[in-house]
């Protein structure tokens, strides 16, 4: 795995695992919690109930068997006595044993509990004896049964009531003191719970902030150092070397760039150089091109006009065509001359567009009255740009707005600028023939025409002008047209030029 | 054709696999099955005699059902309650509960008569299907076989009360008349036996199933000088009753739990009032569970029972059993069966808190809990306990 993914993953992982941990410790103490609260609500309040019923039910029992005995209230007794001696106390004398399972062996409360449980069995077997003797009201007439009952009552009814009393009151002093017991160590749970969630909380808070600032910077400083690097790049600084220390991917990768920035240096300067040749060479060639062609043309005029007579007409025609093709290519020539020159002016001068443009439009006077068109031009603003070559930008975009007008339209040509936040744009827009979807991508080559001789003379070398000067002025050139409705350039001009 | 039986055989290959993947599927959906409906029954009298005994006690089971099933949760068995009429006659019995099981697989048997308890007590041993009788609970009863359930009052508990009032009443030469069924015979007997033991002279005669005449019985009985007399039937005592105050007999009346059928004293013609009998009224049991259940059953039949214990007994005997019924899926063990299961559960119900008052199931399958007072018949369809 790589070091930056090493980082990452340990990152990560640490807090994978601390998460895990937290939890896990999390867990055990709200189980031990839970295992109190279970053991509270499941055990000692059942528990505590039982015992209160049974202590309730013991105190009626008594009461009633008092009554019965006693007061001679037999018939209203009766049944509710049968009801706790038949139902209730041997039901609370099962669930007893079930109370008894659920404490240790050695648990002083078994003790207890048999004794509750033995007594109450014994009080229901004396009570049922106390109901045989006193079946009728007639029984409460005899003194030997009111004696016996009296007995029972008073000396051994009595005696287990208060046996089963005390026993309960133990059970209940032990229960109720495992019940605060439990409740202090469940309140005890919950709040060491709390203070260890805040400590650990607070400690891998901490811990994550420290993880985290060290993976970050790790891994954002070496990028910013990058990001420095190809903004310097992006402004032709080839020399910069970026400087990552250590030696993980960060640092094999400042490595490489270097390597790369330096690759693209070599390659910028024999591109540079070849485009120098290429130039110089379209300079030779077109400049020495000329003089030929001028000498083709001296001699094709002389023909022309010297031997018009003695030339039959099919003579005529032939030279007739030689002469208007050595005059276009002689334009082509002029052409390719006037594109290896652009760019030969290295000097910045401030220009005032609107002053410049009132210029161009007198330059322009003959083709714009020829054509009947008309020149808008909104407030422009003054710029520090390539003089010659912008006023040729813009001579050609116009002369392109009046030239390609619609038959029998007079042209109507618009400019204006607006304000960017690094650059000016401008809008040259016509009411012409417009471009052809298509088309669009054509325009900006170098002899590209997308009409022929005859509707629209020129070389096709314009627009590749105006694109050679506007990468000049670090801008951008592209054209929204629809088709038979006009054309709209939009120039950009960086404000930054060096 | 080598390719023709190599596709055969993958086709058989695949069937079998289907089958098989079948029969496991079926077989574990047996194992894990649950069981969502139990059929119950209820035989009981409808028509002709003792209906206080019979209809009461079934619309009190169908309401326990219904607040059963609309209260179930998941898992819980849905219960169908059918009811057949037995007219009071042992021998209707028998082909009630035959329809029943084969009309409807009944489970639970729920019968009222003691009688034709006894009567189809080996059969539903036999379909291990479990009977809970929901109005009497005796030795005789609880002497036939375990799966028979006595979800009520002790029979010979609550007629003995009759005995220990003409006691303290001081009488002493009881006549004591019974309708020829097991439970009136049962109510004889342990009166019967408490007199006995206290010495007080007594008779105990039988009387025919549809005899309405008894003039010449209570001459004689007058003539012997008893100064007590016991019904201890149904509403053709009524006529009896009328006839000895016709003779002029002036002796007190006591009769049993039966004692508010609306014939009885039609046929009394007014002569019952006065009559001390054996009763069980919401005081006697739990006051307010027993309110609640007659105020739904006011609202959902339109009327009171005119005897409210029967109902009572029936509505905490039908909860008794459906409480248990609602653990069936999670309780009963794999291959166990449906009888063995649920009378296993119905013993061990040592605390059931009803109408009638906290029920137990003692191992004999007879109930504890269900404890009846003395009442005085004070006006038509009216008791009133007896200040002792």
């Amino acid at each position: 795995m790589t070091k930056i993914g090493y980082k990452l993953v340990l990152g990560f992982g640490m807090f994978i695992v601390i998460l895990i941990a937290h939890s896990v410790l999390g867990q055990l103490t709200t189980d031990q919690a839970l295992e109190t609260h279970d053991r509270l609500t499941t055990k000692i309040e059942p528990a505590v109930a039982l015992l209160n019923d049974i202590r309730t039910a013991n105190k009626e029992l008594y009461l009633l068997v008092a009554n019965k005995v006693i007061d001679h209230k037999n018939s209203s007794t009766s049944n509710r006595i049968k009801q706790i001696i038949e139902v209730d106390l041997p039901y609370f004398i099962s669930n007893m044993v079930l109370l008894k399972k659920s404490l240790e062996p050695t648990d002083p409360r078994n003790k207890n509990i048999d004794t509750v449980a033995g007594y109450a069995s014994k009080s229901i077997l004396l009570i049922e004896e106390i109901n045989s003797l006193l079946l009728t009201s007639k029984d409460y007439e005899d003194p030997i049964k009111i004696d016996m009952t009296t007995d029972l009552l008073n000396n051994r009814l009595s005696v287990f009531s208060t046996e089963i009393d005390n026993g309960i009151s133990f059970l209940l002093r032990k229960y109720k003191q495992e019940l605060e017991n439990k409740v202090a160590e469940l309140s005890n749970e919950l709040q060491s719970n709390s203070r260890f969630f805040l400590l650990t909380s607070l400690l891998f808070i901490g811990f994550g902030v420290v993880i985290t600032y060290r993976n970050t910077r790790a891994i954002v400083k070496p990028i910013n150092a990058l990001m420095n690097s190809v903004r310097s790049i992006q402004e032709g600084n080839y020399e910069n070397k970026v400087s990552i220390k250590g030696n993980d991917e960060f640092s094999m990768l400042g490595t490489a760039f270097n390597q790369m920035s330096e690759s693209l240096k070599s390659s910028f300067d024999q591109i540079n150089t070849k485009n120098k040749e290429l130039e110089q060479f379209v300079y030779i060639a077109s400049h020495d091109l000329q003089e030929p062609l001028r000498t083709v043309n001296s001699f094709t005029d002389l023909l022309e006009k010297d031997y018009k007579d003695k030339l039959d007409e099919t003579a005529a025609i032939y030279i007739n065509f030689i002469s208007q093709a050595s005059h276009r290519m002689s334009l082509l020539v002029k052409g390719l001359l006037d594109y290896s020159r652009i760019g030969g002016n290295k000097e910045l001068t401030k220009v005032k567009c609107n002053e410049m443009l009132d210029a161009l439009k007198d330059d322009l006077s003959t083709l714009i009255s020829t054509e009947n068109a008309t020149l808008e031009v909104g407030i422009l603003p003054e710029l520090g740009v390539y003089k010659i070559e912008f006023r040729l930008l813009f001579q050609n975009l116009i002369n392109n707005a009046i030239k390609f007008h619609k038959p029998g339209i007079p042209p109507i040509v618009k400019i204006t600028a607006a304000e960017e936040k690094d650059f000016w744009k401008f809008k040259i827009s016509d009411n012409g023939i417009g471009i052809k979807e298509n088309q669009k991508d054509k325009i900006f080559g170098m002899f590209q025409r997308l009409n022929t001789q005859k509707e629209f003379a020129g070389t096709g070398i314009g627009l590749a002008h105006c694109v050679k000067i506007i990468e000049m002025h670090g801008g951008t050139i592209t054209v929204e047209s629809e088709f038979g409705r006009g054309s709209t350039f939009c120039i950009t001009i960086s404000k930054k030029l060096i | 054709m080598g390719s023709k039986i190599g596709i055969d055989k993958n086709i058989k290959v695949v069937m079998l696999r289907l089958c098989l993947l079948l029969i496991g599927i079926s077989i574990f959906s047996a194992c894990k099955s649950e069981v969502e409906t139990i059929n119950i029954g209820y035989i009981g009298p409808l028509t002709k005699r003792a209906t206080d005994l019979g209809i009461a006690p079934a619309n009190a089971l169908k309401l326990s059902v219904s607040e059963y099933n609309a209260n179930r949760k998941a898992g819980e068995p849905k219960v169908n309650l059918f009811v057949e009429d037995d007219q009071w006659e042992k021998e209707n019995s028998m082909p009630a509960y035959e329809k029943l099981r084969r009309e409807h697989d009944v489970k639970i048997v729920f019968v009222s008569n003691t009688d034709g308890t006894i009567a189809i007590s080996d059969k539903v041993l036999d379909d291990q299907v479990i009977l809970v009788n929901p109005l009497n609970n005796d030795a005789l009863l609880s002497a036939l076989n375990q799966n028979i359930f006595k979800i009520a009052k002790s029979t010979e508990e609550a007629n003995s009360l009759i005995a220990i009032r003409i006691i303290e009443l001081g009488l002493k030469k009881v006549i004591i008349m019974h309708y020829p069924n097991d439970f009136m015979t049962m109510a004889s007997n342990s009166c019967k036996k408490i007199l006995d033991e206290s010495g007080i002279e007594n008779r105990v005669v039988t009387v025919e199933k549809e005899n309405v005449d008894f003039k010449d019985e209570l001459k004689s009985y007058k003539e012997a000088g008893y100064d007590a007399f016991v019904f201890f039937g149904y509403k053709e005592f009524g006529f009896a009753m009328k006839q000895a105050r016709e003779l002029e007999i002036t002796a007190p009346f006591f009769g049993s739990t039966v004692l508010l059928d609306p014939d009885y004293y039609e046929n009394s013609a007014g002569t019952i009032i006065g009559t001390e009998c054996s009763f069980f009224t919401p005081a006697d049991g739990n006051w307010v569970l027993a309110n609640e259940f007659l105020n739904r059953y006011k609202s959902t039949y339109g009327e009171n029972p005119f005897s409210v214990w029967p109902p009572l007994q029936a509505y905490d005997a039908m909860n008794l059993v459906l409480n248990e019924l609602r653990t069936l899926n999670s309780t009963r063990g794999n291959g166990q069966l449906f009888d063995e299961w649920l009378r296993q559960r119905l013993f061990n119900v040592k605390f059931f808190q009803g109408t009638c008052g906290n029920i137990s199931i003692n191992t004999d399958g007879s109930s504890r809990g269900i404890y009846f007072s003395l009442y005085k018949y004070e006006a038509k369809g009216k008791l009133l306990k007896v200040k002792r």
